[in-house]
Protein backbone atom coordinates (compact mmCIF):
# COMPACT_ATOMS: atom_id res chain seq x y z
CA UNK A 1 0.00 0.00 0.00
CA UNK A 2 1.45 3.50 -0.96
CA UNK A 3 1.65 5.92 1.83
CA UNK A 4 -0.89 8.53 2.30
CA UNK A 5 -0.10 10.91 -1.02
CA UNK A 6 -2.38 13.87 0.48
CA UNK A 7 -2.72 15.29 3.72
CA UNK A 8 -6.56 15.70 4.90
CA UNK A 9 -6.10 19.49 4.33
CA UNK A 10 -4.76 18.87 1.27
CA UNK A 11 -7.88 16.67 0.76
CA UNK A 12 -10.49 19.42 1.17
CA UNK A 13 -8.74 21.86 -0.80
CA UNK A 14 -8.58 19.75 -3.97
CA UNK A 15 -12.62 19.04 -3.73
CA UNK A 16 -13.59 22.48 -2.29
CA UNK A 17 -16.06 24.11 -4.87
CA UNK A 18 -18.72 26.95 -4.59
CA UNK A 19 -21.80 24.76 -5.16
CA UNK A 20 -23.62 21.17 -4.32
CA UNK A 21 -25.09 20.49 -7.41
CA UNK A 22 -23.83 16.27 -6.71
CA UNK A 23 -20.82 15.64 -9.05
CA UNK A 24 -20.82 12.07 -10.44
CA UNK A 25 -16.60 10.89 -12.68
CA UNK A 26 -17.22 8.22 -15.02
CA UNK A 27 -13.65 7.09 -15.05
CA UNK A 28 -11.04 3.78 -15.45
CA UNK A 29 -7.67 3.36 -15.89
CA UNK A 30 -7.47 1.91 -19.22
CA UNK A 31 -8.41 3.55 -22.56
CA UNK A 32 -11.07 1.79 -24.74
CA UNK A 33 -13.12 0.61 -22.22
CA UNK A 34 -16.24 2.79 -22.85
CA UNK A 35 -16.05 5.79 -20.33
CA UNK A 36 -17.93 8.07 -22.80
CA UNK A 37 -20.29 5.44 -23.74
CA UNK A 38 -21.37 4.96 -19.96
CA UNK A 39 -20.72 8.60 -19.34
CA UNK A 40 -23.42 9.73 -22.21
CA UNK A 41 -25.68 7.39 -21.67
CA UNK A 42 -26.17 7.39 -17.98
CA UNK A 43 -26.61 11.38 -18.68
CA UNK A 44 -29.61 10.21 -21.40
CA UNK A 45 -31.13 8.25 -18.96
CA UNK A 46 -30.85 11.05 -16.10
CA UNK A 47 -32.41 13.11 -18.34
CA UNK A 48 -35.42 10.55 -19.37
CA UNK A 49 -35.84 10.62 -15.25
CA UNK A 50 -36.41 14.42 -15.63
CA UNK A 51 -33.46 15.65 -14.74
CA UNK A 52 -31.80 18.86 -16.04
CA UNK A 53 -27.86 17.34 -16.27
CA UNK A 54 -24.49 18.89 -17.07
CA UNK A 55 -22.13 16.67 -19.07
CA UNK A 56 -18.61 17.63 -18.63
CA UNK A 57 -15.89 16.21 -21.58
CA UNK A 58 -12.61 16.73 -19.86
CA UNK A 59 -10.89 14.28 -22.47
CA UNK A 60 -9.36 17.30 -23.57
CA UNK A 61 -7.04 15.69 -25.92
CA UNK A 62 -9.55 14.19 -27.57
CA UNK A 63 -13.06 14.71 -26.68
CA UNK A 64 -15.65 13.06 -27.90
CA UNK A 65 -18.95 13.06 -26.16
CA UNK A 66 -20.49 15.32 -28.48
CA UNK A 67 -19.79 13.00 -31.31
CA UNK A 68 -21.86 10.30 -29.40
CA UNK A 69 -24.70 12.67 -29.04
CA UNK A 70 -24.58 14.17 -32.35
CA UNK A 71 -23.90 17.55 -30.73
CA UNK A 72 -21.88 20.55 -32.26
CA UNK A 73 -19.84 22.28 -30.11
CA UNK A 74 -21.13 25.87 -29.71
CA UNK A 75 -20.19 29.16 -27.76
CA UNK A 76 -16.35 28.67 -27.80
CA UNK A 77 -14.07 30.15 -25.33
CA UNK A 78 -10.33 30.78 -25.60
CA UNK A 79 -8.13 29.40 -22.97
CA UNK A 80 -4.58 31.20 -22.41
CA UNK A 81 -1.90 31.34 -19.99
CA UNK A 82 0.47 34.13 -18.74
CA UNK A 83 3.49 34.60 -20.53
CA UNK A 84 6.16 37.54 -20.05
CA UNK A 85 6.87 39.49 -23.15
CA UNK A 86 10.39 42.01 -22.42
CA UNK A 87 10.28 45.03 -23.34
CA UNK A 88 13.47 45.49 -24.51
CA UNK A 89 13.93 49.32 -24.13
CA UNK A 90 13.64 48.87 -19.97
CA UNK A 91 15.15 46.18 -19.58
CA UNK A 92 18.99 46.90 -17.63
CA UNK A 93 20.01 43.17 -17.47
CA UNK A 94 19.38 42.98 -13.66
CA UNK A 95 18.86 39.58 -13.40
CA UNK A 96 16.03 40.22 -11.06
CA UNK A 97 13.62 37.74 -13.18
CA UNK A 98 16.43 35.05 -13.91
CA UNK A 99 16.18 34.31 -10.10
CA UNK A 100 12.53 34.77 -9.41
CA UNK A 101 11.21 32.33 -12.42
CA UNK A 102 11.48 28.77 -10.29
CA UNK A 103 11.35 26.81 -13.34
CA UNK A 104 14.50 28.54 -14.96
CA UNK A 105 12.24 29.23 -18.07
CA UNK A 106 14.15 32.34 -18.52
CA UNK A 107 17.60 32.71 -19.97
CA UNK A 108 19.69 36.16 -19.75
CA UNK A 109 22.44 36.07 -22.13
CA UNK A 110 25.44 38.40 -20.97
CA UNK A 111 24.75 41.64 -22.53
CA UNK A 112 21.44 41.12 -23.78
CA UNK A 113 17.81 40.46 -22.28
CA UNK A 114 16.26 37.82 -21.26
CA UNK A 115 14.56 35.18 -23.24
CA UNK A 116 11.96 32.85 -22.73
CA UNK A 117 13.43 29.38 -23.42
CA UNK A 118 11.88 26.79 -20.91
CA UNK A 119 8.86 25.60 -19.59
CA UNK A 120 7.02 28.86 -18.76
CA UNK A 121 3.54 27.51 -16.52
CA UNK A 122 2.16 31.13 -16.95
CA UNK A 123 2.94 32.32 -12.84
CA UNK A 124 4.17 35.98 -13.45
CA UNK A 125 6.89 35.48 -10.85
CA UNK A 126 9.21 36.99 -13.66
CA UNK A 127 6.83 39.78 -13.94
CA UNK A 128 6.26 40.76 -10.75
CA UNK A 129 9.78 40.39 -9.72
CA UNK A 130 10.82 43.14 -12.44
CA UNK A 131 12.07 46.47 -11.40
CA UNK A 132 11.41 48.05 -14.33
CA UNK A 133 8.23 47.34 -15.30
CA UNK A 134 10.26 45.48 -18.91
CA UNK A 135 8.25 42.75 -18.34
CA UNK A 136 4.62 42.87 -19.42
CA UNK A 137 2.25 39.96 -19.25
CA UNK A 138 1.54 38.52 -22.84
CA UNK A 139 -1.20 35.40 -23.32
CA UNK A 140 -0.80 32.40 -24.87
CA UNK A 141 -3.95 30.31 -26.30
CA UNK A 142 -3.41 26.63 -25.17
CA UNK A 143 -6.95 25.41 -26.48
CA UNK A 144 -10.88 26.14 -25.80
CA UNK A 145 -14.07 25.47 -24.08
CA UNK A 146 -17.07 24.71 -25.56
CA UNK A 147 -20.70 24.47 -24.39
CA UNK A 148 -23.39 22.84 -26.02
CA UNK A 149 -27.14 22.40 -25.59
CA UNK A 150 -29.95 19.67 -26.24
CA UNK A 151 -32.96 19.86 -23.90
CA UNK A 152 -32.32 19.05 -20.55
CA UNK A 153 -28.38 18.22 -21.51
CA UNK A 154 -25.61 20.77 -21.58
CA UNK A 155 -22.37 19.57 -22.91
CA UNK A 156 -19.26 21.03 -21.59
CA UNK A 157 -16.51 20.01 -23.75
CA UNK A 158 -12.78 21.08 -22.97
CA UNK A 159 -9.94 21.07 -26.30
CA UNK A 160 -6.71 21.12 -26.51
CA UNK A 161 -4.18 22.51 -28.95
CA UNK A 162 -2.64 19.58 -30.03
CA UNK A 163 1.18 19.84 -28.89
CA UNK A 164 0.56 21.74 -25.96
CA UNK A 165 1.04 20.09 -22.34
CA UNK A 166 -1.82 21.94 -20.70
CA UNK A 167 -4.34 19.49 -20.66
CA UNK A 168 -5.10 20.67 -17.09
CA UNK A 169 -5.23 23.90 -17.66
CA UNK A 170 -8.06 23.28 -20.10
CA UNK A 171 -9.99 21.20 -17.32
CA UNK A 172 -9.78 23.55 -15.14
CA UNK A 173 -11.20 26.80 -16.88
CA UNK A 174 -13.93 23.91 -17.77
CA UNK A 175 -14.61 23.74 -14.71
CA UNK A 176 -14.74 27.02 -14.13
CA UNK A 177 -16.78 27.68 -16.77
CA UNK A 178 -19.57 25.46 -15.44
CA UNK A 179 -19.21 26.35 -11.95
CA UNK A 180 -20.40 30.00 -13.04
CA UNK A 181 -23.96 27.97 -13.81
CA UNK A 182 -23.46 25.07 -11.26
CA UNK A 183 -26.40 25.77 -9.44
CA UNK A 184 -29.11 25.45 -12.08
CA UNK A 185 -27.89 21.63 -12.92
CA UNK A 186 -29.88 18.71 -10.53
CA UNK A 187 -26.27 16.60 -11.28
CA UNK A 188 -22.97 16.94 -13.10
CA UNK A 189 -21.51 13.97 -14.93
CA UNK A 190 -17.54 14.35 -15.66
CA UNK A 191 -16.59 11.78 -18.55
CA UNK A 192 -12.80 11.84 -17.01
CA UNK A 193 -9.93 10.94 -19.75
CA UNK A 194 -7.75 7.79 -19.48
CA UNK A 195 -5.25 7.51 -16.51
CA UNK A 196 -4.66 8.37 -13.39
CA UNK A 197 -2.53 11.46 -13.89
CA UNK A 198 -3.11 15.42 -12.92
CA UNK A 199 -5.34 16.13 -15.54
CA UNK A 200 -7.74 12.67 -14.32
CA UNK A 201 -7.25 14.36 -10.61
CA UNK A 202 -8.18 17.41 -11.98
CA UNK A 203 -11.18 16.06 -13.64
CA UNK A 204 -11.87 14.25 -9.94
CA UNK A 205 -11.41 16.81 -7.90
CA UNK A 206 -14.91 17.65 -6.43
CA UNK A 207 -16.83 14.12 -7.36
CA UNK A 208 -19.34 12.92 -5.04
CA UNK A 209 -18.60 9.46 -6.24
CA UNK A 210 -17.35 7.97 -9.04
CA UNK A 211 -17.70 4.47 -11.54
CA UNK A 212 -14.63 3.38 -12.84
CA UNK A 213 -15.48 1.49 -16.07
CA UNK A 214 -13.30 -1.38 -16.89
CA UNK A 215 -13.22 -4.62 -18.80
CA UNK A 216 -12.92 -7.86 -17.65
CA UNK A 217 -8.98 -8.82 -19.12
CA UNK A 218 -5.77 -8.85 -17.90
CA UNK A 219 -5.20 -5.11 -19.14
CA UNK A 220 -8.31 -4.11 -17.86
CA UNK A 221 -8.06 -5.35 -14.18
CA UNK A 222 -4.61 -4.01 -14.14
CA UNK A 223 -5.60 -0.77 -15.12
CA UNK A 224 -8.56 -0.84 -12.80
CA UNK A 225 -6.45 -1.22 -9.77
CA UNK A 226 -4.78 1.81 -10.72
CA UNK A 227 -7.58 3.99 -11.17
CA UNK A 228 -9.22 2.49 -7.74
CA UNK A 229 -6.19 2.91 -6.12
CA UNK A 230 -6.18 6.71 -7.21
CA UNK A 231 -9.85 7.27 -5.87
CA UNK A 232 -8.75 5.86 -2.41
CA UNK A 233 -5.86 8.17 -2.48
CA UNK A 234 -8.65 11.15 -3.25
CA UNK A 235 -11.43 9.46 -1.04
CA UNK A 236 -13.71 9.34 -3.52
CA UNK A 237 -16.24 6.56 -3.16
CA UNK A 238 -15.75 4.46 -6.13
CA UNK A 239 -17.77 1.51 -7.84
CA UNK A 240 -16.73 -0.69 -10.93
CA UNK A 241 -19.27 -0.52 -14.08
CA UNK A 242 -17.60 -3.80 -16.19
CA UNK A 243 -17.95 -3.19 -19.72
CA UNK A 244 -18.30 -6.26 -22.22
CA UNK A 245 -18.73 -8.41 -19.00
CA UNK A 246 -18.96 -11.55 -21.24
CA UNK A 247 -15.45 -11.41 -22.48
CA UNK A 248 -12.11 -12.15 -21.90
CA UNK A 249 -13.18 -14.62 -18.61
CA UNK A 250 -11.58 -12.31 -15.69
CA UNK A 251 -13.90 -11.46 -14.19
CA UNK A 252 -12.86 -14.02 -11.04
CA UNK A 253 -10.22 -11.09 -10.28
CA UNK A 254 -12.70 -8.35 -10.26
CA UNK A 255 -14.27 -10.75 -7.32
CA UNK A 256 -10.96 -10.14 -5.49
CA UNK A 257 -10.55 -6.32 -6.51
CA UNK A 258 -14.26 -5.88 -4.68
CA UNK A 259 -13.35 -7.87 -1.52
CA UNK A 260 -9.97 -6.62 -0.76
CA UNK A 261 -11.30 -2.88 -1.49
CA UNK A 262 -14.72 -3.01 0.20
CA UNK A 263 -15.95 -1.49 -3.66
CA UNK A 264 -18.86 -2.42 -5.32
CA UNK A 265 -19.65 -3.80 -8.92
CA UNK A 266 -22.87 -1.50 -9.85
CA UNK A 267 -23.37 -3.13 -13.34
CA UNK A 268 -22.38 -5.38 -15.67
CA UNK A 269 -22.46 -4.66 -19.55
CA UNK A 270 -22.38 -8.14 -21.92
CA UNK A 271 -21.78 -7.44 -25.35
CA UNK A 272 -24.71 -5.72 -27.31
CA UNK A 273 -24.67 -4.76 -30.95
CA UNK A 274 -27.10 -2.87 -30.24
CA UNK A 275 -25.07 -0.57 -27.79
CA UNK A 276 -22.25 -0.35 -30.76
CA UNK A 277 -25.02 0.40 -33.34
CA UNK A 278 -25.84 3.41 -31.17
CA UNK A 279 -22.19 4.21 -30.75
CA UNK A 280 -21.91 4.62 -34.65
CA UNK A 281 -25.27 6.70 -34.81
CA UNK A 282 -23.99 8.47 -32.28
CA UNK A 283 -27.40 8.50 -30.35
CA UNK A 284 -27.58 7.17 -26.96
CA UNK A 285 -28.86 3.77 -26.46
CA UNK A 286 -31.31 4.73 -24.30
CA UNK A 287 -32.86 7.36 -26.70
CA UNK A 288 -31.95 4.87 -29.75
CA UNK A 289 -33.63 1.53 -28.63
CA UNK A 290 -35.09 1.89 -24.88
CA UNK A 291 -36.16 -1.47 -24.62
CA UNK A 292 -32.49 -2.80 -25.50
CA UNK A 293 -31.17 -4.76 -22.38
CA UNK A 294 -28.16 -1.91 -22.72
CA UNK A 295 -30.52 0.81 -22.17
CA UNK A 296 -32.06 -0.86 -18.97
CA UNK A 297 -28.56 -1.21 -17.91
CA UNK A 298 -28.96 2.53 -18.03
CA UNK A 299 -31.63 3.02 -17.06
CA UNK A 300 -30.78 0.83 -13.55
CA UNK A 301 -27.72 2.88 -13.30
CA UNK A 302 -29.21 5.75 -13.56
CA UNK A 303 -31.48 5.04 -10.85
CA UNK A 304 -29.01 3.67 -8.47
CA UNK A 305 -27.05 7.35 -9.00
CA UNK A 306 -30.97 9.15 -8.03
CA UNK A 307 -30.86 7.17 -4.80
CA UNK A 308 -27.78 7.54 -3.87
CA UNK A 309 -26.36 10.81 -5.14
CA UNK A 310 -29.58 12.82 -5.49
CA UNK A 311 -31.95 12.13 -2.75
CA UNK B 1 35.92 24.19 -13.84
CA UNK B 2 36.45 27.63 -15.36
CA UNK B 3 40.36 28.26 -16.47
CA UNK B 4 41.74 31.31 -18.20
CA UNK B 5 43.37 30.28 -21.28
CA UNK B 6 46.29 33.45 -20.83
CA UNK B 7 47.30 33.06 -17.12
CA UNK B 8 46.10 29.58 -17.42
CA UNK B 9 44.63 30.51 -13.74
CA UNK B 10 41.37 28.00 -13.30
CA UNK B 11 38.56 28.23 -10.80
CA UNK B 12 35.38 25.62 -10.38
CA UNK B 13 31.83 26.53 -9.69
CA UNK B 14 29.30 24.34 -8.68
CA UNK B 15 26.55 23.06 -10.90
CA UNK B 16 23.63 25.04 -9.64
CA UNK B 17 20.65 23.44 -10.93
CA UNK B 18 21.38 19.89 -9.17
CA UNK B 19 17.95 19.97 -7.53
CA UNK B 20 16.26 22.22 -10.22
CA UNK B 21 13.19 19.87 -10.82
CA UNK B 22 12.69 22.05 -13.82
CA UNK B 23 14.96 24.21 -16.28
CA UNK B 24 18.38 22.16 -15.28
CA UNK B 25 20.06 22.64 -18.17
CA UNK B 26 19.12 26.36 -18.89
CA UNK B 27 20.16 26.95 -15.41
CA UNK B 28 23.60 26.01 -16.01
CA UNK B 29 24.20 27.32 -19.14
CA UNK B 30 22.90 30.48 -17.27
CA UNK B 31 25.44 30.15 -14.43
CA UNK B 32 28.43 29.35 -17.24
CA UNK B 33 27.23 32.36 -18.97
CA UNK B 34 27.53 34.62 -15.96
CA UNK B 35 31.12 33.65 -15.86
CA UNK B 36 31.82 35.50 -19.08
CA UNK B 37 32.91 32.12 -20.60
CA UNK B 38 33.85 32.29 -24.02
CA UNK B 39 34.12 28.45 -24.80
CA UNK B 40 32.96 25.65 -22.85
CA UNK B 41 34.78 22.15 -23.14
CA UNK B 42 32.30 19.44 -22.31
CA UNK B 43 31.10 15.85 -22.04
CA UNK B 44 27.78 16.36 -23.51
CA UNK B 45 25.17 19.46 -23.31
CA UNK B 46 21.02 18.66 -23.28
CA UNK B 47 19.20 20.55 -25.72
CA UNK B 48 18.22 22.78 -23.19
CA UNK B 49 21.43 24.15 -22.29
CA UNK B 50 22.78 24.06 -25.58
CA UNK B 51 20.18 26.88 -26.70
CA UNK B 52 21.46 28.91 -23.72
CA UNK B 53 24.76 28.51 -24.39
CA UNK B 54 23.94 29.43 -27.88
CA UNK B 55 22.15 32.76 -26.96
CA UNK B 56 25.21 33.68 -24.90
CA UNK B 57 27.64 33.36 -28.16
CA UNK B 58 29.25 30.59 -26.27
CA UNK B 59 31.59 27.65 -28.35
CA UNK B 60 30.83 24.50 -27.47
CA UNK B 61 33.20 21.56 -27.92
CA UNK B 62 31.58 18.12 -26.76
CA UNK B 63 31.88 14.64 -26.58
CA UNK B 64 34.64 14.91 -24.14
CA UNK B 65 33.53 12.56 -21.32
CA UNK B 66 36.40 10.14 -21.83
CA UNK B 67 39.29 12.64 -21.35
CA UNK B 68 40.82 14.81 -18.48
CA UNK B 69 40.86 18.54 -18.24
CA UNK B 70 43.90 19.51 -19.39
CA UNK B 71 44.02 16.81 -22.40
CA UNK B 72 40.95 18.12 -23.83
CA UNK B 73 42.41 21.59 -23.05
CA UNK B 74 45.47 20.85 -25.25
CA UNK B 75 44.09 19.02 -27.86
CA UNK B 76 41.47 22.31 -27.90
CA UNK B 77 44.81 24.72 -28.18
CA UNK B 78 45.66 22.51 -30.94
CA UNK B 79 42.47 22.81 -32.10
CA UNK B 80 41.82 19.00 -32.63
CA UNK B 81 38.22 19.49 -31.41
CA UNK B 82 34.88 19.49 -33.46
CA UNK B 83 32.44 22.22 -32.33
CA UNK B 84 29.37 20.85 -30.95
CA UNK B 85 26.29 21.02 -34.08
CA UNK B 86 23.72 20.89 -32.04
CA UNK B 87 22.57 17.66 -33.14
CA UNK B 88 23.96 15.86 -30.21
CA UNK B 89 22.10 18.16 -28.46
CA UNK B 90 18.92 16.79 -29.08
CA UNK B 91 15.78 19.80 -29.32
CA UNK B 92 13.52 19.37 -27.02
CA UNK B 93 9.93 19.97 -27.81
CA UNK B 94 9.66 23.21 -25.92
CA UNK B 95 6.52 23.31 -23.40
CA UNK B 96 4.95 24.08 -20.24
CA UNK B 97 4.31 21.15 -18.57
CA UNK B 98 2.25 21.48 -16.16
CA UNK B 99 1.91 18.48 -13.23
S1 LIG C 1 5.76 33.35 -15.76
FE1 LIG C 1 6.67 32.11 -14.11
S2 LIG C 1 7.37 30.25 -15.15
FE2 LIG C 1 7.02 31.77 -16.75
S3 LIG C 1 8.99 32.73 -17.06
FE3 LIG C 1 7.91 33.98 -15.56
S4 LIG C 1 8.54 33.21 -13.56
FE4 LIG C 1 9.13 31.67 -15.10
S1 LIG D 1 13.96 41.85 -14.10
FE1 LIG D 1 13.29 43.29 -15.69
S2 LIG D 1 15.01 44.70 -15.90
FE2 LIG D 1 15.80 42.93 -14.77
S3 LIG D 1 16.64 41.58 -16.38
FE3 LIG D 1 14.51 40.94 -16.05
S4 LIG D 1 13.36 42.10 -17.58
FE4 LIG D 1 15.34 43.10 -17.43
Amino acid sequence: MIAEVFSKVQLEALHQRPYTTPIVAVTGGKGGVGKSTVAVNITAALTALGYSVALVDTNVEAPNDNMLLSLSLDDRVYVQVAMPIVKTNLCTQCGDCIAACRRNALFLPPGQTPILMGECNGCKACINACPTGALLTGWMPVGETFRSESGELTLFTGVLQPGRAESTVIVQALKDRLAAEAARYDVIIVDTATGVHCTVIAALAGATCAYAVTEPTPVGMHDLERILELCRILAIPTQIVLNRSDLGGWQGRLGACEAGTEITLAASIPYDSVLLQSYIKGMPVTQMSPNSSSAHIFAGLAIRIEKECLE
Amino acid sequence: MIIDSETMKYETIKKPAMDAGKGAGIAVAQSVARQGVGTLLTGFVGPKAYSGLQAAGIQIFDGLNTMDVWTALKQHTDRLLLQCSGTNARKGIPDRGHS
